[in-house]
């Protein structure tokens, strides 16, 4: 960065060092709510259609991962961590933050197709295409695909101050839902009596 | 012409289990006419076999195919139909399934599997993308199909691996046995699974990495949006998603069936199940659902996971539920649920097995039957042991159980003693859930479909009077709607007659092309009216980058519907087959809002001429005419 002599780049520098960034834009987060994702995986062919022009999950940069058994399926995809470890692993530094989505991405000059991130990343969202070197989610340039079209709103790409809400909100619903199928029952068992 | 590479993969890979091996042809020989999916199925079938191919023996090919917007982004997109001449009616025989494995099979390399010879030893298919392997299956054989699963895609290493499995209904070639993958997807009807099951063949694991490759895929993500943006808006899916919000979803349908009086009650005795619990289904999955699953890329999501403390955890699914309760007198959903959990491990259709157990108590409270002949068994309707003992037996083909396995039409022949005033089939294939003396438009569709059909007969306007929970507004615009298209609003009345051939030909034609694209039904007017056929025609456009008008689409509907009908004249079926049973003719519905109504053979028999008419096949003998033939394309085609 510091040889950098692009007065903005710079400025960017300067704002993402002082955490000053969070301040100027609003970022948004893809959040997901595993309980309501139904595992149709509409969101692994629309990003792979929409990145690599075919549909192929296999390079999806989302992937539901499913549990048919349990009746359980999550929905992987990179987080955009705070300080990710496929940026540190990065041995030539191509993976870098871009400020307008606050997602991290690839600079594909610079990627050597090490695949360290690939092994470090926690959640599996790297993957490793053989002709292009590391592939992630790049939060589709401000408006995730997976997002618009996910049917079931397992998926929602939201401003981070409402994350925290909206979870909230989520949760609290599904619990009352539950209260209130309890108290019909209640009223039914008491007309039986 | 359809180009290759784009929606098509472009090759049908064929397995001889008898020789071991293998080859490969190109998808476009076959595609000209009938364009994919069920149509090419149809014509392979149609080509493999001779009049007196035997259902069970290794010449009988079993073909697995997906279509050309199968592992795309278009909506429900992921289904496979399975066709192989069918050992419950002697003809055509074929049944559709969904979820994962039809997509899993492209991005392996391949469009369509055909399954040739038999193999001496049990075995199964491993397909990793483009290779093709037999592999020893001795130790999963006589598995229930979790376990097969399980067992399966441990031993291949990849969790990713999508298995479609018999159980022991398949194995022990129960004429009704089923194909199943995951939890509920289930390819029930027509007894695929017993042809699997005769061709030792235990299971097909696919495992796929490859793409399909779309020719126009910036505008065809834009139209799959925007395609599933207007499902989302439909008035019909705002009204079942409310449904779901209770958690309970499109199954609501179940109950919307049971309020309308509508659903066959036991063995065609009644239409009122006694004590059953007021929309007991909806009850039972907003208790105990967990959430709502689907099939492959689609925005509907049919099945809700429910998970029943001391019952067991699985998808749920409408028809199966509807069978296991009302069809057995059972008016438990908790237990209707067990028994359908059951049926899917034994590896038995669901419609299938309750109707022969319906029909086998009937004719034991009758007295045509006695404990001699149910092995000391007391049959009682809605009694747990009972039922178990007895889906235990049919899976087994032990005692009693090994006549129920042959289907209602063999073993009311065997049994003689008029047993066959109370089996009700169509051409051999036992009836469904919902009585056809209440609606003669949909008797018609059971009664002239190439698989004795169930599924595909539907003659949706019908609803319109039943009235599955419609406000009345909805319902008037519907008429009028119906009116302007076919000339009669007496379609949108449940006991009338006119026009209803219009109606069974536009739906059977629209599912015939969510078949041949690999579509669900659910998407038209089987369920909802979602979306129409010049949307799948668009969609088909966009993927094989060729503008395609909706008239080449519904040409190629007609070109497979017709050629099943050939299949089934070659095989000796004639307008004579195309009747239902004897019953529905004399005996009316006892209770319910629709007491007294009752099929009238004369206005019924002057509906399929107008039916045969209107298909261009021939009045008196209703097979298709050689001029018919050659304008669907299909001049090659012999009848003898």
């Amino acid at each position: 960065m510091s040889t950098c002599r692009n007065p903005y780049v710079l400025l960017g520098a300067i704002l993402v060092r002082s955490n000053l960034y969070l301040e100027v834009l609003t970022l948004k987060l893809l959040v997901s709510y595993p309980e309501r994702c139904s595992g149709c995986r509409s969101c692994e062919s629309f990003c792979s259609l929409f990145h690599e022009k075919e549909i192929n999950p296999a390079k999806s940069r989302i992937h539901v991962v499913r549990f048919e058994d349990r009746g359980v399926f999550i929905p992987a995809f990179c987080v955009q961590c705070s300080s990710p470890a496929c940026k540190v692993v990065c041995p030539t530094q191509a993976i870098y933050e871009d400020l307008k989505t606050g997602a991290y991405l690839v600079n594909k000059k610079r990627c050597i197709g090490c695949k360290m991130c690939v092994f470090a990343c926690p959640v599996g969202a790297m993957s490793i295409d053989r002709n292009a070197g590391a592939v992630k989610c790049d939060l589709c340039n401000g408006d995730p695909y997976c997002a618009r079209i996910c049917s079931s709103k397992a998926l929602e790409y939201v401003e981070y101050d409402r994350v925290g809400m909206n979870k909230k909100r989520a949760g609290v619903t599904r619990l009352l839902g539950a209260a209130i199928l309890r108290e019909e029952q209640l009223v039914e068992i008491a007309k039986g009596i | 012409m359809v180009s290759e590479g784009y929606g098509h993969i472009g090759r049908i890979v064929t397995v001889d289990l008898s020789s071991g091996k293998l080859s490969s042809e190109r998808t476009s020989k076959y595609a000209s006419t009938v364009l994919g999916g069920r149509g090419i199925n149809a014509r392979i079938l149609f080509h493999e076999t001779i009049a007196s191919t035997k259902p069970l023996s290794p010449e009988n090919p079993l073909i697995f195919g997906t279509g050309p917007l199968v592992g795309t982004t278009c909506p429900s997109s992921g289904r496979v139909t399975i066709t192989a001449k069918s050992p419950v009616t002697g003809l055509y025989g074929e049944s559709n399934v969904g979820g994962e494995w039809g997509p899993e099979l492209k991005f392996a390399g391949y469009d369509h599997l055909v399954v040739r010879g038999a193999s001496e030893k049990p075995v199964y298919l491993l397909i990793n993308d483009e290779s093709v392997e037999i592999r020893d299956a001795r130790q999963v054989w006589g598995l229930d199909t979790s376990k097969t699963r399980e067992f399966l895609v441990e031993s291949v290493g990849d969790p990713e691996a999508k298995v479609i499995c018999i159980g022991l209904g398949g194995e022990n070639m129960v004429s009704f046995a089923c194909v199943r993958h995951q939890l509920k997807h289930t390819a029930g009807r027509t007894g695929m699974g017993a042809v699997m099951g005769s061709k030792r063949l235990k299971a097909v694991v696919v495992r796929g990495t490859r793409g399909v490759r779309v020719a126009r895929p910036d505008e065809l993500l834009k139209e799959s949006e925007d395609i599933v943006a207007r499902i989302k808006a439909h008035p019909n899916y705002q009204r079942w998603i409310r449904l779901g919000e209770g958690g309970c979803g499109i199954t609501g349908l179940t109950d919307a069936f049971t309020d309308s009086d509508v659903t066959v009650g036991g063995n065609f005795q009644t239409l009122v199940l006694q004590k059953w619990p007021r929309h007991g289904n909806e009850k039972l999955c907003v208790e105990y659902g967990v959430r709502m699953t689907g099939c492959y890329g689609c925005p509907i999501r049919c099945f809700p996971f429910v998970s029943v403390p001391g019952v067991g955890a699985s998808e749920f699914g409408c028809e199966p539920q509807l069978s296991f309760t009302f069809r057995l007198l059972n008016p438990d959903p908790k237990l209707g649920f067990e028994l359908s959990n059951l049926a899917n491990q034994l590896g038995i259709d669901a419609a299938s097995t309750s109707s022969v157990i319906s029909f086998a108590i009937d004719m034991y409270d009758k007295g045509v039957i006695n404990r001699e002949d149910t092995d000391g068994m007391d049959l009682k309707w809605g009694d747990r042991d009972t039922l178990i003992m007895l889906m235990a037996k049919i899976a087994r083909r032990e005692g009693f159980g090994d006549l129920l396995a042959e289907g209602v039409m063999k073993a009311a022949h065997k049994i003689g003693k008029g047993a066959e005033y109370y089996a009700h089939h169509v051409k051999g294939l036992e009836i469904t859930n919902q009585d056809p003396r209440v609606m003669p438009g949909r008797a018609l569709g059971y009664a002239v479909g190439s698989r004795g059909d169930v599924t595909r007969g539907t003659v949706p306007t019908e609803y319109l009077d039943i009235n599955l929970g419609l406000d009345e507004r909805t319902r008037r615009e519907a008429l009028a709607a119906a009116k302007s298209q076919y000339g009669t609003d007496k379609v949108g009345y449940h006991m009338e007659y006119e026009g209803k051939e219009k109606v069974l030909i536009k739906y059977e034609n629209q599912i015939a092309i969510f078949d041949i694209l690999g579509l669900c039904k659910n998407l038209g007017g089987y369920g909802f009216d979602f979306i129409e056929e010049d949307q799948c025609a668009r969609l088909y456009s966009l993927v094989i980058g060729q503008d395609t008008p909706v008239e080449r689409l519904v040409k190629a509907a007609e070109a497979t519907i017709t050629l099943e009908r050939a299949f089934n004249a070659r095989s000796g079926a004639t307008r004579a087959d195309d009747q239902m049973p004897e019953r529905f003719f004399k005996e009316p519905v006892a209770d319910s809002r629709h007491k007294g109504a009752v099929l009238d053979l004369n206005k019924f028999e002057r509906l399929k001429d107008q039916y045969y008419n209107a298909r261009g096949w021939d009045v008196s003998t209703g097979m298709p005419s050689a001029a018919r033939l050659k304008e669907l394309g299909l001049e090659d085609i012999s009848l003898t």
